[in-house]
């Protein structure tokens, strides 16, 4: 079996989420708004993180997304690492993903509609989050 | 008419009066008459851009510093003035997906020294609004090679339905799977899913070789 690859924690910044990456423990979580100035410096690290975590075959895991505001190129990133968890369930793992919104924004609602659908083995409950 | 005012002067036994008066006057007339036409010209400016609801105007290089900043203060103005979320938010989204959009694609640029730092782009951006609505305008230089394929991409979206959009989007998010890209191909489906209307767009051949493209997007 590989090994977990190292926890990822980094504050928000102006145009970055909350990253907080569990692997001992499975819990994940993104935060905040994402629109970077290069999506492959954002998130490059984290995807090559989960690819290998992927390979550890984790029994469990969850996912909480919590974004208010994303650009299109980090909805790719978005994706892929959805995809990751999506990857976990398809080999049997029990994978919880969420998607929190913000009550009064129903583009987040969509979105997170249109992320769910693309997920194949893995379901995505989306949660509304009051203001 | 200095002159003839001096003579005058001159008959009238006023000449020594006349005369320290007029070139004091003289000397703040000048730079005052400027002034005067300068705030003048740049006031037509600012109340072109506010007859049309004009928010933000920005015209120049820019780069993604720029974006931060003018994002920022847009936010605040944004959630100062509008208590609609949803619309607050998207008329965020499409600034930045435009400004994004120049930063990547205008062909009028500066290249920076070294590699590592990211060259000026230029082009213009406006955000304002008409009514309810919000516009994002944009403008900048493409190559004439790269137009073709803009406009033909930019028609496919404007003869789809929201659903066709949605549609669209779903499928460019899983599109070159784990590869990730500056934002190419899902740009203006973000942008034309969160519009109130259809997205606007035009171009014009220029002289230098080069195709200005111009970006209307309401929300």
């Amino acid at each position: 079996m590989s090994e977990l690859p190292g926890n990822i924690l980094r504050e928000a910044t102006e145009r970055l989420p909350k990253i907080d990456f569990d692997f001992g423990l499975g819990r994940f979580e993104i935060a905040g708004e994402s629109y970077p100035e290069n999506v492959i410096d954002a998130y490059g690290s984290i995807l090559d993180a989960l690819r290998e975590y992927v390979e550890t075959r984790p029994a469990s895991c969850r996912l909480d997304i919590r974004l208010t505001y994303f650009n299109s190129a980090s909805a790719k990133a978005l994706m892929v690492i959805l995809q990751r968890f999506d990857d976990i369930a398809a080999q049997g793992g029990d994978v919880k993903l969420t998607w929190y919104y913000d009550a009064e924004d129903e583009n987040m609602l969509e979105l997170g509609e249109d992320f769910g659908e693309n997920l194949t083995s893995a379901e995505m409950q989306l949660q509304e989050e009051p203001n | 008419v200095l002159l003839q005012v001096e003579i005058a002067g001159l008959r009238q036994g006023k000449f020594r009066l006349r005369l320290t008066t007029r070139r004091v006057v003289k000397a703040e007339m000048v730079p005052r008459k400027c002034l005067s036409m300068l705030a003048k010209s740049v006031l037509n400016m600012r109340d072109n851009l506010q007859n049309q609801g004009v928010v933000f105007a920005y015209c120049g290089y820019i780069n993604e510093t720029i974006l931060t900043g003018l994002g920022e203060a847009l936010r605040r103005k944004l959630s100062h003035d509008e208590p609609d979320v949803t619309k607050l938010r998207s008329a965020f989204s499409v600034f930045v997906e435009q400004m994004q959009n120049i930063i990547r694609h205008s062909s009028e640029m500066i290249e920076a020294d070294t590699p590592d730092v990211e060259p000026l782009r230029y082009g213009m951006l406006s955000i304002g609004k008409s009514g309810d609505d919000y516009f994002v305008i944009s403008g900048n230089k493409v190559a004439r090679t790269a137009a073709p394929q803009l406009r033909e991409h930019l028609e496919e979206i404007h003869a789809m339905d929201l659903a066709a959009i949605k549609k669209a989007y779903r499928k460019q998010l899983l599109a070159d799977d784990d590869r990730l890209s500056m934002g190419a191909g899902i740009g203006f489906l973000e942008v034309a899913r969160r519009a109130s209307r259809a997205i606007e767009f035009d171009f014009e051949e220029l002289e230098d070789g080069s195709t200005f493209f111009a970006f209307k997007v309401t929300v």
